[in-house]
C-alpha cells in the first residue's frame, strides 16, 4: 500500500521515460536485435516530420474536416428550411386556389410570407458565399433567387386587388416555378454535400 | 457624380404602408396611382437634369404584390424611354426584400419601351 502510493506521487513523464529507458537497455542486451546506433540528420528530420504528422492529423486536420462538415451541415439545413416553407407555403395556395376567393388578411400574410423566404435565401447566399464560395454553388444560388423572383411575380400578381384571389393561370405558372425552385434546392444540397 | 442631388421617396412615409395592386380600378393604394400622383412628378425632373437621381425607399410597408411594382415601372418606361438613362438615375432602397430590387430591374428590361402608358 506504501509503495502504491509512492508511485503515484512520481510525474507520469518520469515514469514513462524510466520505462523506456529499461525497455531500450533491455533490447540493446538482446543478442538477435541489432541497433544502428548511426543517426543522420536525415533521420532526425524524418522522425520529426513523422511526430509533427502525427500530431496534426488528430488536432488540426481532423478539427477542420469536422468544422467543414458542422458548416455544410448549417447550410443544407438552410436550404431544408426554405424547402419546407414553401411546400407548406404551397399548400396554403392550393386551398386559396380551391376556394376562388381569398381574405385579404390571408393574402397580406401570404406575400409577407413569401418576402420572408426572399430575406432567408439572401442570407443563405451571403452564407455560402462567406463559408464555401464556391462557383458551381454559387451558380445554382443565382438560379434560385431567380426562382424565387418568378415565383413572387406569379404567385402576388392577384394579392393585392380589392378581391384578392389565385386565379388558374397564377396558380399553375407559381406551380411550375416551384417544381424549378425546389429542383434548384435539392442540386444545391447535393453539391454542398459532394464538397 | 459625387456631387449629383438626390430626390427621395419613401413609399411607407410618403404614399402608403400598404402598397395596393395594379390599377386604381383594383382598389386602394394602386401602381397606377403612385405612378401619377408621386413618382412621375419626381422623375419628371429628375430625368430632365444632368446632377439629380431618385432615390425609391421600398422598406416599411407589408410588402408588394407583383402587380404594383410591375405597374410603376412600365409606366416609367413608356413614359421615359430610355431604359439605360432611367436606370441611371435610380437607387432603390429595397432593404426589406433584397430581391425586389432583381424584380424591378427585370420589369424595367423587359417592358417595351415603344408602347404609351396611355
Amino acid at each position: 500500500m506504501k509503495l502504491n502510493l509512492q508511485i503515484k506521487n512520481v510525474p507520469q513523464p518520469l515514469i514513462t521515460l524510466i520505462v523506456g529507458l529499461i525497455i531500450g537497455l533491455i533490447i540493446n542486451d538482446l543478442p538477435f536485435i541489432v541497433l544502428n546506433k548511426d543517426i543522420t540528420i536525415g533521420e532526425i528530420s524524418n522522425l520529426i516530420l513523422t511526430i509533427v504528422i502525427a500530431l496534426y492529423i488528430p488536432f488540426f486536420l481532423d478539427k477542420y474536416i469536422n468544422g467543414k462538415r458542422v458548416e455544410k451541415e448549417i447550410l443544407m439545413e438552410g436550404f431544408t428550411k426554405i424547402e419546407v416553407d414553401l411546400q407548406i407555403q404551397m399548400k396554403t395556395v392550393q386551398a386559396m386556389h380551391i376556394l376562388e376567393s381569398v381574405k385579404k388578411k390571408d393574402a397580406n400574410s401570404l406575400i409577407l410570407d413569401v418576402r420572408s423566404i426572399s430575406k432567408n435565401l439572401i442570407r443563405m447566399e451571403k452564407s455560402c458565399t462567406n463559408f464555401l464560395n464556391n462557383p458551381e454553388v454559387n451558380l445554382v444560388v443565382q438560379r434560385l433567387k431567380d426562382n424565387q423572383v418568378k415565383y413572387w411575380e406569379d404567385l402576388t400578381v392577384n394579392l393585392k386587388n380589392s378581391k384578392p384571389c389565385i386565379d388558374s393561370d397564377s396558380y399553375i405558372r407559381t406551380e411550375e416555378n416551384l417544381n424549378n425552385y425546389i429542383e434548384n434546392l435539392l442540386t444545391v444540397k447535393f453539391i454542398i454535400n459532394k464538397l | 457624380m459625387s456631387d449629383s442631388i438626390v430626390e427621395k421617396i419613401n413609399i411607407a412615409q410618403d404614399f402608403t404602408r400598404y402598397p395596393g395592386a395594379r390599377y386604381v380600378s383594383d382598389g386602394d393604394n394602386s401602381g397606377e396611382k403612385f405612378y401619377i400622383i408621386m413618382l412621375k412628378a419626381k422623375f419628371e425632373g429628375v430625368f430632365n437634369s444632368d446632377n439629380k437621381k431618385l432615390e425609391i425607399n421600398f422598406d416599411g410597408t407589408y410588402g408588394y404584390a407583383s402587380s404594383f411594382i410591375s405597374e410603376v415601372f412600365r409606366r416609367l418606361v413608356f413614359d421615359y424611354k430610355d431604359k439605360q438613362k432611367i436606370l441611371s438615375k435610380l437607387i432603390l432602397t429595397t432593404n426589406d426584400d433584397p430581391l425586389l430590387k432583381e424584380a424591378i430591374l427585370s420589369v424595367i428590361n423587359e417592358t417595351n419601351e415603344t408602347k404609351s402608358s396611355d
